[in-house]
């Protein structure tokens, strides 16, 4: 890895700290780097702030998860069935461009306000995201690929699992990637709701509402460090399965 | 009488232009070639003339408005063919390493990992091909690339191996070198392959027969004999023999273009 990676972050604390304690900005919006770390460290040691932490990640995981073997089963299926694919692409569309959020409150009143609601609405807003990807995928994978199997006479199944399906990787990693940043975005905020006991979103309203400022940013900051692993974790994966992709 | 090897009788192909019948376009118009079992053929003729529909035809690909196609007796869709396909790199499987790109028939075959790796590895020893088997195809040269699909359309003895101006996307040095090397493979398969190329030089340099096909709708202009024996060397390019049948394939083309 880099050194000068560790340029940036260092640099953004000491501005931090420079206007939290020039008091640019009010010392009680902003509190210093130090009373934020603080507070990390005492949220943690306490345990409630990894308590929050383990209940977003499982929502997170169930909702994902969920949405990457439904979409991507279906994706594959209408990829490979163009006809079915066309016939239903309206409807894909259209719920693909609703908000999954605006929907919440639709989910609360068939679900409730328990966990499930929350992970009915992550499962919803990245299923649809992982379909087309792979949908996408598998229906542009390499014809000359694809003739090639015609030639060796690849039978019908060979051609799916051998062939269309890891040409096709690269798109449906590409749609797990976006799925990701939706699901936890959508997992955060829909612990800000109603009925939410723990998650990270809960802590965060609730530290605000409270004007707990430096315990809000503390489960900001850990919130971004989860995305922050999230992603770097799965390009890191990614790169190690899809290690073709892009060249 | 014996039957050839291949049989290529009157085949005819037509498309449609913007799917409009009125717009028939002839592409092949009555291709007659016969090739004997372990003959060096190519195919030479203008641009877009139809030799990759002729090509895909006796693959089994595609079919034929009219005529027959038959190899070792056996319609294409039931020969076993060897094809490599103009764009090749891109038909290599860039999730896989080399040596299992060239083993994937036999994958298909459904032979064990460790019998078809051994399979291909003997292959590529016995044919002397310099690739690196444990890359994958998108660490490979162009030239490591070709002879890796060449070898992967070797590997489950096919009845016929076809080539689709495989050189084309070449370097001007690696060409060269492939044009000995493809010789020297056919030498030691014994394998009856068809080679089409845009290039007149290579086509007589390779081939025991050279087939030249006029524009669409296409059909058979003339066919010449390279009475060059083997191995042959660049220098017989510059044999009297060797530009004369140049010459006359050009004059030839001339006409047949026009």
């Amino acid at each position: 890895m880099k050194r000068e990676i560790i340029i940036g972050p260092i640099v953004l604390l000491i501005i931090w700290g420079i206007i939290h304690y020039t008091g640019l900005i009010n010392q009680v919006l902003l509190p210093s780097p130090i009373a934020v770390a603080k507070a990390v460290i005492a949220e943690f040691s306490h345990g409630k702030l990894l308590q929050d932490l383990v209940a977003t990640i499982i929502r997170f995981l169930w909702g994902f998860l969920s949405a990457a073997i439904v979409g991507i089963i279906l994706g594959v299926i209408l990829g490979y069935y163009e006809k079915l694919y066309s016939s239903v692409e309206v409807i894909i569309d259209f719920f693909r461009s609703v908000p999954a959020t605006a929907l919440f409150p639709l989910f609360m009143l068939f679900f409730g306000v328990g966990d499930f609601a929350k992970i009915s609405v992550v499962f919803f807003s990245c299923s649809l995201i992982i379909l087309i990807n792979t949908a996408y995928g598998v229906k542009n994978a390499s014809l000359l690929r694809i003739r090639l199997a015609r030639v060796l006479r690849a039978n019908r199944n060979q051609l799916l699992f051998k062939i269309i399906l890891p040409d096709s990787l690269p798109h449906i990693f590409a749609g797990l990637r976006i799925g990701i940043s939706f699901a936890l975005l959508v997992v955060v905020v829909t612990e800000m709701f109603l009925g939410t006991l723990i998650g990270l979103g809960h802590r965060i309203i609730d530290d605000q509402l409270i004007y707990k400022v430096p315990e809000m940013y503390a489960a900001i900051i850990v919130t971004g460090i989860l995305g922050y692993i999230l992603n770097k974790g799965f390009v890191y994966f990614e790169h190690r399965i899809v290690h073709w992709s892009g060249k | 009488m014996l039957k050839p090897y291949v049989c290529i009788e009157k085949i005819g192909k037509s498309y449609l232009e913007n799917h409009k019948i009125k717009n028939q376009l002839v592409v092949l118009d009555g291709i007659d070639i016969n090739i004997r079992k372990g003959e060096f053929v190519s195919i030479f003729g203008p641009n877009g003339c139809g030799k990759t529909t002729l090509l895909n035809i006796i693959a089994g690909l595609i079919s034929q408005d009219s005529g027959r196609v038959t190899i070792n007796g056996k319609a294409p869709q039931e020969a076993h063919i060897g094809y490599v396909f103009q764009n090749y790199p891109q038909s290599l499987l860039p999730w896989k390493k080399t040596i299992d790109n060239i083993a994937f028939p036999l994958e298909l075959q459904g032979i064990d990992r460790t019998g078809r790796r051994k399979m291909a590895k003997d292959l590529v020893d016995s044919l002397a091909l310099d690739i690196p088997l444990d890359s994958f195809p998108y660490q490979l040269s162009g030239g490591q690339q070709q002879m890796a699909v060449i070898a992967r359309s070797l590997i489950s003895n096919p009845d016929i191996l076809l080539m689709d101006e495989p050189f084309s996307a070449l370097n001007f040095q690696t060409r060269l070198y492939m044009q000995d090397k493809i010789q020297e493979i056919w030498d030691k398969t014994k394998i009856t392959l068809i080679f089409v190329s845009h290039e007149i030089e290579e086509a007589i340099y390779t081939a025991d027969r050279v087939i030249v096909f006029t524009n669409k709708p296409t059909h058979v202009a003339n066919v010449f004999e390279p009475e060059l024996k083997r191995p042959r060397t660049r220098d017989v390019t510059l044999s009297k023999d060797f530009l004369d049948l140049k010459k006359d394939i050009l004059s030839l083309m001339d006409i047949a273009i026009k």
